[in-house]
């Protein structure tokens, strides 16, 4: 192909990449490095037969005027990035001077929001993405190996939970595990506990949420290897079998390797959605127990003022967490496919 | 021969069946219960009484004189005005679809090309 066919075949792209993927990226970096204007204020002095007094007032033409020049805000460098609301430099620095020992300092971090929502979402991250591999590597070996009759229905059904929406699938389950829906009032009679609540604490909201989690992304996991496993090389499961392999070792020795590059192409893209985890936050109406980057963002600019700055900081915080976080799976991609360096 | 013609043991066999059987509950009855509750009263659906007046939709009879009632959809569809959100989001689901595939498939062919340009260094 010449360079010039590439260029006209490749434009299209180039542009769309640039309009929705460069320019918004430049927008909220510099948007990250501004805050609002402090409104312009003016002493008034006013005198009545009593005496004067000085009066402050907000010039709101000044303000209206100032914020036209510059609508971005003004410059303030990496000051949004150390405050209270995101890294809170100064806060962990006091919390670690005064620490008696490592549980109090962390306790104190997760009256942080930025550390809070760190908190749950790499728990949620750690436990959900390896979760979801497993059981979507199950699903596929259990479907793959039913009566071809089956099969198709068994994939239809596998893959509902993710063909529906986000918000809708937790909001389905929501219902369900509320004290007066099936699972909820089910639980309360197993247990044998009539005030038996998931949204009441911490530790059984978060089980909640990833077990949501795993519920939702299993099936894209099971669509990805069951596509695998149609393609694995019948040669070599017949010399194993020659060679006297049982079916686990088979399995074990012969299909999964076969679907490792799979695998590493689901755990880059878990690992990428499941750090932005947030309609099952707003779903489950969970933000007291745990929060995420996405619902901080979600709410900063929710608010009545909105908060155009600190989202936009929380965001750049969360595409560098999201690049920290896939460096391992980039660089072994990488390897793979120049595997002469 | 493919490994699937010998014969799985037993034990294999229910095995795979019986977590068939889980992960399909598990997957499917969450919306088959919202389907069966959406045609009846909220009552029923969430019920603190008697978990079992969602199948007998005893609080249903009280209000529409039967089991089963159309009135949420009713609801949905027409007063709060759903089919409305239902077109816009055909609308956007159609350009997107459209324009994404357009460009990937522009943009995927540009770059077999310059795979190729490297390897055979055309």
């Amino acid at each position: 192909m010449k360079h010039k066919t590439f260029f006209w075949f490749f434009l299209p792209t180039a542009l769309a990449m640039f309009l929705f993927i460069a320019l918004p990226l430049t927008s909220i970096v510099s948007q990250s490095l501004h805050t609002p204007h402090d409104a312009v204020l003016v002493v008034v002095e006013s005198c009545d037969p009593f005496g004067c007094k000085s009066e402050t007032t907000i010039d709101h033409e000044a303000s209206k005027q100032i914020k036209e020049e510059q609508p971005k805000g003004k410059w303030v460098g990496f000051q949004i990035y150390t405050d209270r609301n995101h890294l809170a430099f100064k806060e962990v620095g006091e919390l670690w001077e005064n620490k008696t020992n490592l549980i109090d300092f962390v306790s104190g971090l997760n009256n942080l929001p930025f550390y809070r929502a760190m908190g749950f979402t790499i728990t949620f991250v750690l436990v959900v993405t390896p979760l979801v591999i497993l059981f979507g590597l199950i699903i596929a070996l259990a479907v793959n190996s039913l009566h071809r009759h089956l099969k198709g229905l068994m994939v239809f059904f596998s893959l509902l939970p993710m063909i529906v929406t986000p918000l809708v699938g937790s909001l389905i389950l929501f219902w369900m595990i509320d004290s007066r829906g099936i699972i909820g009032s089910g639980l309360q009679e197993l247990f044998a506990d009539p005030n038996l609540s998931l949204k009441a604490s911490t530790g059984l909201t978060w089980i909640t949420l990833i077990v949501y989690g795993v519920w939702h992304s299993a099936p894209f996991a099971f669509i990805v290897f069951y596509a695998g496993l149609q393609t694995v090389p019948q040669e070599t499961i017949e010399a194993a079998m020659i060679d006297g392999a049982s079916r686990l070792q088979q399995t074990y020795h012969v299909v999964v390797p076969h679907l490792s590059p799979l695998v590493a192409f689901v755990a880059l893209i878990q690992l990428m959605d499941n750090f932005r985890v947030f309609e099952p936050i707003v779903g489950f109406s969970a933000s007291a127990h745990a929060t995420s980057l996405s619902w901080i963002i979600w709410n900063d600019i929710g608010q009545e003022i909105r908060l155009m700055s600190s989202a936009a900081t929380t965001s750049v915080l969360t595409i560098i967490g999201v690049i920290i976080l896939l460096m391992p799976v980039l660089i072994r991609t990488w390897r793979e496919f120049n595997p002469q360096k | 021969m493919t490994s699937n013609q010998i014969k799985r043991p037993l034990a294999l066999q229910i095995l795979i069946y019986g977590f068939v059987l889980f992960w399909f509950i598990l997957a499917a009855f969450p919306f088959m219960w919202t389907m069966w509750g959406s045609f009846k009263v909220e009552l029923d659906f969430f019920s603190k009484l008697d978990w079992t007046n969602v199948f007998s939709g005893v609080r249903t009879q009280v209000v529409y004189g039967k089991s089963f009632t159309g009135a949420g959809y009713d609801g949905a569809w027409i007063q709060e005005e759903f089919w409305r959100a239902f077109l816009n989001t055909a609308i956007v689901c159609f350009c997107t679809v459209l324009t994404s595939l357009t460009l990937a498939t522009l943009g995927g062919y540009a770059f077999q090309g310059l795979v190729f340009v490297i390897h055979f260094g055309y």
